[in-house]
């Protein structure tokens, strides 16, 4: 798996590039548009993270020409602009995920690796398993060990998304949107208040915890 | 550009104002004075013939009742200044002079001339120059019965200096008006432009020392110039309110984030003071993460509230159903609401629907239910209603909680203000602030009456939109 990253800030890209290597990607960096542009038509890669202010040619500019020109790679765009309007030219011009800056490494990661996984795999599963925690997607019947979990749809939806991510951190802002379907953060406990149910309903019975709640990034569903 | 075109004064429009004004005013008086000119010279013309014409008649006269002889004797008896001033010449067919007088201390002319001229009318009028060219000899010539020529004629001297004076008189006055018009002009000029020259100065003045407080003079008179100078100043004034705002709202912004960002700065700094310990470093970096997420929220709400405030904030108000809307919050908040017991009802017609930004809308419902569920007692109760009213769309969100002490109440909807009670709860203090700065900026207005220990009800009023349209 190949990741290109168009970044100028040094710091920032450091520290995405040595985040997207410890995740096991092979990176690519480029400082500034017209290398991005460039390195992205003669290499194959399998996602980008594209910054929009960037020298010589902006990111928006560049995702443009890449998909006049057939590049089919998923792009993520970085944002330090934060209304509607710049996620929508964004995501228009051929983006496909929007992040505001500051973000968590750990969003980015999860965001880039749900769009190598939306571009590689052809079926959707049937069931998903973590350890003894089993969630059937046709009979939405969630077991843990011998235990049958009674779920609200929230809950189940919630365990589904953190089950697909299981391993990977993801954020409160995730959470809303793949749960509520909601766009912005309303600055509520709301995610705090359906986590701590689900919690309840799966670990609290059960010595192994598998929800982990990681202060100031999120949480993730993992054995240890 | 700025500085360079105001002194070339050709191109200044006062000088063009004033030249036109001067070009006007003399072309008008030399249309007067061409036109007396000409009138005058014609009437003085037509008195000249007719004075001729009467000797002309007087000397025929004496001519047929005694010919030659009754005629010159006639002419030794006059005495009057005709016979000084008039040449009188009768001559035979063949040009001999029978009789002729010529007036003395007169300019002389070439008689010859007349000798050649063809008598084809019982009277002819001719002009001619005298030798010296001096003066003009109007001579009238008129075939008599016997065949025999009189001929009559006097000088135009007299004609000629009335002219001369006419012209002398005319042109001064013409000279005199150009001297009144450009002077008159200038003045005019200069006054009428006063008004603009005082805008061009004032703006001038604010663009270079961008003191945008300052404001142009406006004069007591209502003319279109006082209109653009009111105007000038109205537009100065809503840039400068424009400024104030973003100041205000960046002073805001900076002095809201210094605390949080000064407790950032001291986690980091006592972690680097302890003894090396790896748990408390994470500990400190876990505290970072989260008030650095803090600022940032912070942040993004302070702007949120500032735009909204100073009107910078993008609206895209579309028609939507209400009811729908206050649906989806409240299904939101059904688990914190389950949580704690309390029961979240609406009363709110299924048709109704509501003129604004969806998104801004929902925040503003978002964040006063957040609140109704915070500081309702568990087993309490919150209920939306609305309806309209006349013009407007009144929101109502009921709960039966501790309700705001009267002395707090006006301070509610203050920036990072938290009544006692409150602190105990998780939050930024901008919720209220956000719900007033949104509504505000739809035209709308927020209100909250509060019982303690009953509860309080916070409302919200939109300008309604137009009921007939369907959704």
């Amino acid at each position: 798996m190949r990741i290109l990253v168009v970044e100028d800030d040094k710091t920032l890209a450091g520290f995405v590039t040595k985040g997207l290597k410890q995740a096991g990607y092979a990176v690519d960096l480029s400082q500034t548009g017209k290398e991005g542009l460039r390195m992205g038509l003669n290499n194959k890669y399998d996602a980008a993270v594209v910054d929009i202010m960037l020298p010589e040619m902006d990111g928006i500019s560049l995702i443009e020409q890449w998909r006049a020109r057939q590049i089919k790679t998923a792009v993520i765009i970085l944002s330090a602009k934060r209304s509607v309007d710049d996620r929508i030219k964004g995501l228009q011009a051929g983006g496909d995920d929007y992040l505001t800056k500051p973000f968590s490494f750990s969003e980015l990661l999860a965001r880039v690796q749900a769009l190598i996984r939306r571009s590689t795999q052809s079926a959707d599963p049937t069931a998903l398993s973590l350890g003894d925690l089993k969630l059937d997607l046709l009979t939405r019947e969630v077991v843990r060990g011998t235990r049958k979990l009674d779920l609200q749809s929230r809950e189940f939806s919630l365990l589904e998304y953190l089950l697909r991510n299981a391993g990977r951190v993801v954020s409160k802002t995730m959470i809303l949107e793949h749960v509520w379907d909601y766009a912005f953060d309303p600055q509520t406990n709301v995610v705090d208040v359906l986590v701590c149910r689900l919690r309840n309903k799966v670990d609290r019975d059960s010595d192994q915890k598998l929800i982990h709640t990681l202060r100031g990034a999120g949480y993730v569903l993992k054995l240890a | 550009m700025f500085s360079n075109w105001h002194r070339d004064k050709r191109r200044t429009f006062g000088f063009r104002l004033n030249l036109w004004f001067a070009a006007v005013l003399v072309l008008l008086s030399t249309t007067v004075f061409l036109t007396g000119y000409f009138l005058l010279s014609q009437s003085i013309a037509a008195k000249d013939r007719e004075v001729v014409r009467a000797q002309l008649d007087v000397y025929r006269a004496w001519y047929q009742d005694g010919g030659l002889g009754e005629l010159s004797e006639h002419f030794s008896q006059r005495d009057d200044s005709g016979k000084e001033s008039f040449f009188v010449r009768v001559t035979g067919n063949e040009s001999n002079g029978l009789f002729i007088s010529l007036p003395r201390q007169s300019a002389q002319f070439d008689l010859t001339t007349l000798d050649k001229i063809n008598l084809a009318k019982p009277l002819t009028w001719l002009t001619l120059p005298s030798q010296d060219q001096s003066t003009n000899w109007l001579i009238a010539t008129t075939l008599l019965p016997d065949g025999d020529r009189l001929e009559v004629g006097k000088t135009t001297e007299a004609q000629t200096a009335l002219l001369k004076h006419f012209q002398f008189v005319f042109g001064s006055a013409v000279v005199i008006a150009i001297v009144l018009g450009l002077a008159g002009g200038s003045l005019l000029a200069h006054r009428a432009l006063a008004p603009i020259r005082q805008l061009i100065t004032g703006l001038q003045q604010v663009i270079t020392t961008g003191k945008f407080d300052q404001r142009i003079p406006v004069r007591m008179a209502n003319d279109e110039l006082t209109q653009l100078a009111t105007l000038f100043n109205l537009m100065l004034e809503k840039n400068a309110g424009l400024i104030r705002g973003m100041r205000e709202a960046l002073d805001n912004v900076a002095h809201d984030l210094r605390t949080p960002l000064a407790r950032l700065r001291a986690t980091a700094e006592i972690a680097l003071q302890s003894p090396e310990d790896v748990a408390v470093f994470r500990e400190a970096l876990s505290d970072s993460l989260e008030e650095s997420d803090r600022v940032l929220t912070m942040l993004t709400t302070l702007m949120d509230i500032s735009e909204a405030e100073v009107g910078l904030m993008k609206l895209e108000p579309v028609k939507f159903n209400l009811a729908g809307l206050i649906a989806a919050v409240i299904e939101l908040y059904q688990l914190v609401a389950e949580d704690k017991g309390i029961k979240v009802t609406m009363k709110v017609p299924k048709e109704l629907t509501c003129v604004a930004d969806p998104n801004r809308l929902r925040q503003v419902l978002v964040n006063l239910l957040d609140n109704a569920l915070k500081y309702t007692p568990n087993g309490g109760e919150v209920q939306f209603t609305a309806h309209v009213q006349g013009a407007e769309l009144i929101i109502e969100v009921k709960d039966n909680g501790m309700g705001i002490a009267s002395e707090e109440l006006p301070r509610i909807w203050e920036r990072l203000y938290r009544g006692d009670k409150s602190r105990a709860q998780r939050g930024l203090g901008l919720g209220l602030s956000l719900v007033k700065a949104v509504v505000e900026a739809h035209l709308g207005g927020v209100g909250v009456t509060s019982d303690v220990g009953n509860g309080s009800i916070f409302t919200v009023i939109l300008p309604a939109g137009d009921p007939s349209q369907p959704v």
